[in-house]
C-alpha cells in the first residue's frame, strides 16, 4: 500500500422501519458506487439480520424484505461481512428473551485484499 | 424469645409440601404435622420454655425418621444454640458477611457432625429444623433467590408475619436443593457451595441469569460454523490446490476470525479466494470481530487489522456517567484508532465529553445529534493515527444523520 491512500469509514446507525432502512442503503449504495476500488469499511448497528440464524426472538414475526434488501445491499456493493467471533449475537433485550446479530463491519473488498 | 424462636418457625414455613416425594417417606409427613402443631402451639403462647424444647426434641426422635435427614436437637445443645441463634439475627442485616462465615469457615461442617446422633456419620445432613440447617438454608436463598431484603424483613420481623409465608415459592425450591446439597458427602458439598458462592458473585456483577445462559450457548453455534466452513474449505483446496502458500494463509485467516458465517455469508470466502490469487492474504495480522458486550445488554464489537482497531458500539444513551465510564475503559483498554458509538441520546456532544471518553486530548468527533431521546452517533478518532492510519481528513453526515461519514489516509506499509 502507498503512503496517503485513501479510506472511508461509515458509521452507521440504522432506523428500525424496513423503508427507511432501504432508503438509507440507497444513500449508502450511491456513495459506495462512488467510491469505487477504495478502501472502505461500513460499520454500525444496522438493525437487520441478514439470516434466521442470526436472530432468537420468542415471537415468530420476521421481517424478510428488510433482510432481503440488506443482503441486497451487501451483495451489490461486493462488502465482505466479517464473521463475529466470540459470540453468535451482539444485541440483547433486557430481559434477554430475545437477541440478534445486528452489528457488524462491512469491509470494501479492496480493504479486505490491503490489509488482511 | 423471639430470638429463639424464629429459625425453628421459619424452617417450617419453609418445608415444602412435596417433600415427601423427595425422600420417599411418608413418615415425615407425619413428623412435620406434629411438628407443626406443636409449633403452632408455641405461636399462640408466644412464650418459650425449656419444657417445649425438650417437647419438641421428644417429637422428632421418637418418630421414626428417614436416613436422610437427623434429628438434630439435643437439650445438651439448647444453650449453645441459643447463643448461635442470637448471632444469626444480630448478623441478619449483614447478611453478606454472614454469607461467607457460613460457606468458608470449616468449623460449621464440623459443628454439623456433632449435632447428629451418634450413630449418624458426617456426611449425614442435619434436619430442617436444626439451627445448622437454617443457618445454611439462610445463606442459601441469600445466593440463590437474590432477594436479600425479603428476608431480612422476615428475620427482623415477628415471628407471625414470618408464619403467613409458609409455602412461599423461593423457599420451596430452595429447601429441596438444600436436602439435594446436604446429601453429599464432605467434599462434594464444599465444591457445591463454592460453585453456588462463585454464582452469587457472578450475579453481583451480571444482573439477571437469563444473558449468562446466552453467553454460554453461543459457543456451540461457533463450532457447527466453523465445521461447516472447514468442509467449504476443503473444497476450495481442491480446486485451487496449486497455490499452496496462500492457500495456508487463508486458512489461517480463517481461523483466526472465528468463522460464523452461514449461507450467503460465504461471499467473504468467494473475495478472499478471489483476491488470493492477486495478493497475499493474511500474514500474521488477522481479522478480528470481537464482542465486547456489556451486561446491561447492549454490544460492541471490534475490528482489528494492521494494528489499526475500530470500534462500534451500540451503547444506549451516553448521558450517564456510567456508561461514559464504560467506553472510556474500554477506549483505554483497547486504544482503538476509530470508536464508532451509535444511540447517543445525546443532542449535543462537545470536546470535553469527547475528552473524557478518549483520555486525552489527542482526538477529534464527528457527532449527528440525536433526534429527541433516540438516535444519535458518534465517532471518535485518534488524531496520531493508529498502525497503518496516517491521519483522518475529515468528515460528514449522510442519510438523515443514520450515517457518519469519515475518511483518512493510509501510511505506506
Amino acid at each position: 500500500m502507498k503512503s496517503g491512500e485513501r479510506f472511508v469509514v461509515f458509521n452507521v446507525y440504522a432506523p428500525c422501519d424496513s423503508s427507511r432502512q432501504q432508503a438509507l442503503w440507497n444513500v449508502l449504495s450511491s456513495r459506495i458506487e462512488a467510491l469505487a476500488d477504495q478502501n472502505v469499511c461500513v460499520c454500525g448497528d444496522f438493525n437487520i439480520v441478514r439470516c434466521m440464524e442470526e436472530r432468537r426472538s420468542v415471537s415468530s414475526v420476521f421481517n424478510q424484505a428488510g433482510l432481503d434488501n440488506f443482503n441486497g445491499f451487501i451483495a451489490n456493493n461486493f462488502l465482505v461481512d466479517l464473521p463475529l467471533r466470540g459470540r453468535t449475537y451482539t444485541w440483547y433485550r433486557g430481559d434477554g428473551r430475545s437477541m440478534s446479530h445486528i452489528d457488524r463491519f462491512l469491509l470494501s473488498k479492496k480493504l479486505v485484499s490491503d490489509l488482511v | 424469645m423471639f430470638d429463639e424462636d424464629e429459625p425453628q418457625v421459619d424452617d417450617r414455613s419453609a418445608l415444602p409440601d412435596d417433600l415427601d416425594n423427595d425422600i420417599g417417606g411418608g413418615e415425615v409427613d407425619g413428623l412435620l404435622n406434629s411438628l407443626a402443631e406443636d409449633w403452632k402451639k408455641e405461636d399462640e403462647m408466644c412464650h418459650f420454655t425449656p419444657s417445649t424444647v425438650s417437647a419438641m426434641v421428644k417429637v422428632t426422635t421418637a418418630s421414626p425418621i428417614p436416613a436422610t435427614s437427623a434429628p438434630a436437637e439435643d437439650p445438651s445443645l439448647a444453650s449453645a444454640m441459643k447463643s448461635k441463634t442470637e448471632q444469626v439475627l444480630e448478623s441478619a442485616c449483614n447478611i453478606d458477611r454472614q454469607y461467607k462465615h457460613c460457606l468458608t469457615d470449616d468449623k460449621k461442617v464440623v459443628r454439623r457432625a456433632s449435632s447428629c446422633p451418634p450413630g449418624k456419620d458426617s456426611a449425614t445432613p442435619s434436619g430442617p429444623w436444626s439451627l445448622e440447617w437454617a443457618k445454611t438454608h439462610k445463606s442459601f436463598s441469600m445466593g440463590s433467590a437474590s432477594k436479600p431484603k425479603l428476608r431480612v424483613s422476615a428475620g427482623t420481623t415477628g415471628v407471625k408475619r414470618v408464619t403467613k409465608k409458609k409455602g412461599g415459592g423461593y423457599l420451596r425450591h430452595c429447601a429441596l436443593n438444600l436436602k439435594r446439597i446436604a446429601r453429599l458427602s464432605d467434599n462434594d458439598r464444599r465444591e457445591v457451595l463454592r460453585a453456588l458462592r462463585r454464582t452469587s458473585r457472578k450475579r453481583k456483577a451480571v444482573s439477571g441469569t437469563s444473558r449468562a445462559k446466552v453467553t454460554s450457548k453461543s459457543g456451540s453455534p461457533n463450532c457447527t460454523s466453523q465445521t461447516s466452513v472447514n468442509n467449504d474449505w476443503n473444497n476450495w483446496l481442491v480446486l485451487h490446490g496449486n497455490d499452496k502458500v496462500m492457500s495456508d494463509d487463508v486458512y489461517e485467516l480463517g481461523r483466526t476470525i472465528g468463522l460464523n458465517f452461514n449461507g450467503d455469508k460465504n461471499n467473504m470466502f468467494d473475495v478472499l479466494s478471489g483476491v488470493g490469487r492477486k495478493t497475499r492474504v493474511g500474514g500474521g495480522d488477522g481479522v478480528q470481530a470481537e464482542s465486547k458486550c456489556g451486561w446491561w445488554g447492549g454490544g460492541g464489537i471490534g475490528c482489528e487489522f494492521r494494528a489499526m482497531k475500530l470500534i462500534s458500539w451500540n451503547v444506549r444513551g451516553l448521558g450517564g456517567a456510567h456508561k461514559r465510564r464504560e467506553v472510556s475503559h474500554l477506549v483505554k483498554e483497547h486504544k482503538p484508532f476509530l470508536l464508532c458509538i451509535q444511540e447517543t441520546k445525546l443532542p449535543l456532544f462537545d470536546a470535553l465529553v469527547c475528552k473524557s471518553i478518549w483520555g486525552d486530548g489527542n482526538v477529534d468527533y464527528s457527532y449527528q445529534p440525536s433526534v429527541g431521546a433516540s438516535g444519535g452517533i458518534v465517532t471518535l478518532w485518534d488524531l496520531r493515527g493508529g498502525g497503518v492510519v496516517d491521519s483522518v481528513l475529515g468528515s460528514c453526515a449522510r442519510g438523515s444523520r443514520s450515517v457518519c461519514e469519515v475518511w483518512g489516509t493510509f501510511r505506506s506499509f
